[in-house]
């Protein structure tokens, strides 16, 4: 009790700013916060360790030309939820990945991976988690052209 | 029919002992097959009981699509279950492969991967998203007395 919801939207704001290259804030209990790949672990460890958030989840999707991957993070006391946005191009999907200063982000990290095809670098233990072990490598079944193709 | 068959087929239908095997269901189904086995409609009052193994089930209680994972491990225990024996296919899913027939994991319903074992399977299907604990039990009584 106590924390102010605009206060701590501040506080985040603030410990962001250097490394986001965009901020938007669609509805009041949520943040996105865009973010370049090459400091996508330091704006983790940032969010998880100096701002103090929970990690919730992460969530990988194919937008196209790009693919993106969202971490969402939770910040319970005052019911703030806030994502963190990285994109790459399919032709280079690599992003490195934020495991070794949240380490929750493991398994969901090697099920994007398996999914969506997203390379996490730097990941501990980057085997195949929920893919059928006979499942052919390199064919990622959410991505676009896969339902397409289907 | 020889006696040693007859006797085989007697115990089967006295007291079903089933196994429950879960090859890609959302849970909604166990939950309902765990609604049977517990006192609200205890059908162990009836004879059947839960097995532990499948080399000591005379039923194979199968829910959920059958994936490409689970395939070969539902036909290896279906393999292992000494015969005759029952499939039971509860719910949509080990059906017809329900909302997820056309999923990229799934590798076709139940039935299809029993019979490519077994051509002569005895197979029962309950459908339903889940089915009623009530349904379930009237098919099988309705299966063991065509048996």
């Amino acid at each position: 009790m106590g924390e102010d919801l605009e206060a701590v939207v501040q506080q985040l704001k603030e410990l962001v700013a250097d490394l986001s290259v965009d901020w938007t804030r669609p509805h009041p209990n949520r943040v996105y916060i865009s973010v370049e790949k090459q400091n996508v672990r330091e704006l983790g460890r940032i969010i998880f360790e100096d701002f103090g958030a929970r990690f919730a989840t992460a969530t990988g999707s194919d937008v196209g030309e790009e693919l993106e991957v969202i971490y969402h993070f939770a910040y319970d006391a005052v019911g703030l939820v806030a994502n963190m946005r990285v994109r790459t191009p399919k032709g280079d999907p690599v992003v490195p990945s934020v495991t070794p200063v949240v380490p929750a982000a493991e398994w969901i990290e090697r099920e994007m991976n398996d999914l969506v095809g997203i390379v996490f670098e730097g990941h501990p233990d980057p085997r195949r988690l929920i893919l059928a072990d006979n499942w052919p490598e390199g064919v990622y079944p959410l991505r676009r052209e896969h339902r397409d193709g289907a | 029919m020889s006696v040693v068959e007859r006797m085989k087929l007697w115990g089967l239908k006295k007291s079903p002992w089933v196994y429950h095997l879960n090859t890609g269901a959302c849970n909604n189904c166990d939950i309902e097959i765990l609604e049977l086995l517990t006192p609200r409609f205890d059908v162990e009052r009836l004879g059947v009981l839960l097995a532990p193994s499948p080399r000591h089930a005379d039923a194979l209680l199968v829910t959920g699509i059958c994936t490409k994972q689970a395939r070969p491990r539902l036909q290896e225990i279906y393999r292992q279950t000494p015969k005759p024996c029952l499939v039971v296919c509860i719910g949509a899913c080990a059906c017809t492969g329900g909302i997820f027939h056309d999923g990229w994991h799934f590798d076709g319903p139940v039935d299809e991967a029993i019979r490519e074992v077994d051509p002569d399977a005895m197979i029962i299907y309950i459908p339903g998203c889940p089915p009623k604990p009530e349904a379930m039990i009237a098919t099988i009584a309705k299966a063991l007395g065509d048996l």
